[in-house]
């Protein structure tokens, strides 16, 4: 147990610095930047109960937030994201979900099939984007704006967290 | 009782849901307001000072790039002066509305749709609210918060600015605002369509308000078009000349008669 939580506390400290040092300064394709960090919740160990996930993970969008100089929609989104996750996991995976955690999230991604992966990956990071950006604008009359930025920015940054997540499991192996 | 305490304890994880949710969309609300919770402003000067360290780093390898723009910039502005130089005056005679003094740009965030730069001077540089921040090529933006080391700048691409902005040839007035996709293009609206205007036409700074002087150049126009067809405005689309994503020196811009004219305009309201 001890391992497990300085495991996290590594891809914690990892990820926020990845993520604001590297990661929002790509500026691809104009302004876009990919969100790697989210890869800290998607792998995040099912084992660790509830209340701690989510308030490691509003801690989590706390620094994030306090980096990019954007006041608490980061922590929002990762909150929020973290809450749901229990319920995606289970609408994605099914029965082969156990909410007590005896499997790791590698045996997730490495005993279902890839379309279970890529939706689970994806309606993560379209969700927390999709907050995050509706938090930000606050307002309804820009729906349209917030879609397509919603859309463009999880597309990037699902080809970048599947490639660090797919490097990942490997190495455990 | 008993009963309630146990229906609230079985569900305790939704009751830290909603807690710390509450807590993140206070902040998000409070950021809206002019002083921001004081929290995070200290925390904030920790996150500067790692985001200053790294940045004095990445300038290092930019040098080259840093040292071309600002002899270009020299460049210019010494064939501007001389057409000063055989005019005869005496400085004391000129009458001077703003000082410009320097500033390097920490950390630059353009991904989100209302993005803000972070300085390296604060109050103990004499930086206050809303002053003008522009680069050689033009425009940044205005200052909206101050620490005692750094500043924080609402850029020209948020979807809360609003600059006054004029075309150079025929001198309408429109205000210059971002849509959120694309980094190079402002539009500028409220200008009427009985304005006589061209692509490629110079967008300026119009100098209505105590924060930029006039004829600052923004950019050119790239594009005219309509809201909707029975409005009065143009829509025209402003290509900026800086690149906001690799500016670093930057130049604040302090009105030495703002005072003078917020007074004035206190007066009028009353």
């Amino acid at each position: 147990m001890n391992s497990l939580y300085f495991s996290i506390a590594i891809r914690f400290v990892m990820l926020v610095f990845l993520q604001v040092l590297i990661f929002n300064r790509f500026d691809l394709f104009g302004t876009y930047d990919p969100y790697i960090c989210l890869v800290f919740i998607l792998m995040f160990p099912i084992k660790i109960n509830r209340i701690a996930f989510l308030i490691i993970c509003f801690f989590f969008g706390i620094i994030l937030d306090l980096f990019s100089n954007s006041y608490g929609i980061n922590a929002a989104a990762c909150l929020s994201i973290a809450f749901l996750r229990p319920f995606i996991l289970n609408f994605v995976f099914g029965s082969f979900f156990d909410p007590h955690g005896i499997k790791m999230m590698k045996h997730y991604f490495n005993d279902s099939s890839i379309y279970q992966n890529i939706l689970y990956l994806f309606i993560i990071i379209f969700l927390h984007h999709l907050f995050m950006f509706s938090l930000e604008v606050f307002s309804l009359n820009q729906f349209s704006l917030i879609f397509i930025k919603t859309l463009n920015t999880s597309i990037l940054s699902f080809i970048f967290c599947a490639t660090f997540i797919y490097l990942l499991v490997q190495n455990e192996k | 009782m008993q009963r309630i305490i146990d229906s609230i304890l079985a569900k305790k994880d939704v009751l830290v849901f909603l807690i710390l949710l509450l807590f993140s969309l206070y902040l998000i609300i409070n950021s809206n307001y002019y002083h921001k919770s004081k929290v995070l402003n200290l925390s904030n000067n920790f996150t500067t000072h790692i985001l200053n360290e790294y940045s004095s780093i990445n300038a290092y390898f930019k040098l080259k790039e840093y040292n071309k723009a600002l002899i270009k910039e020299n460049v210019s502005l010494k064939n501007e002066l001389q057409n000063f130089k055989f005019i005869d005056l005496d400085s004391a005679f000129l009458k001077k509305e703003f000082i410009y003094s320097d500033a390097k740009i920490i950390s630059n965030n353009i991904s989100l749709l209302k993005n803000f730069l972070i300085i390296n001077k604060g109050s103990k540089d004499g930086v206050v609210n809303e002053m003008g921040v522009v680069s050689s090529d033009g425009l940044v933006g205005i200052v909206n918060e101050v620490s005692e080391n750094y500043s924080s700048v609402m850029s020209l691409l948020n979807l809360n600015s609003r600059i006054n902005a004029k075309v150079k040839r025929t001198s309408h007035f429109g205000s210059l605002e971002w849509e959120g996709l694309d980094i190079n293009i402002l539009i500028l609206k409220d200008i009427p369509k009985t304005a006589k205007i061209n692509i490629g036409d110079s967008i300026v700074t119009g100098g209505m308000s105590a924060i930029f002087p006039e004829n600052i150049k923004i950019g050119l126009i790239s594009k005219v078009g309509f809201n909707i067809k029975l409005d009065n405005y143009f829509r025209i689309e402003v290509k900026l000349h800086n690149d906001m994503t690799s500016i670093r020196n930057v130049y604040l811009l302090s009105s030495l008669y703002k005072n003078e004219i917020e007074q004035l305009k206190i007066k009028v309201n009353e």
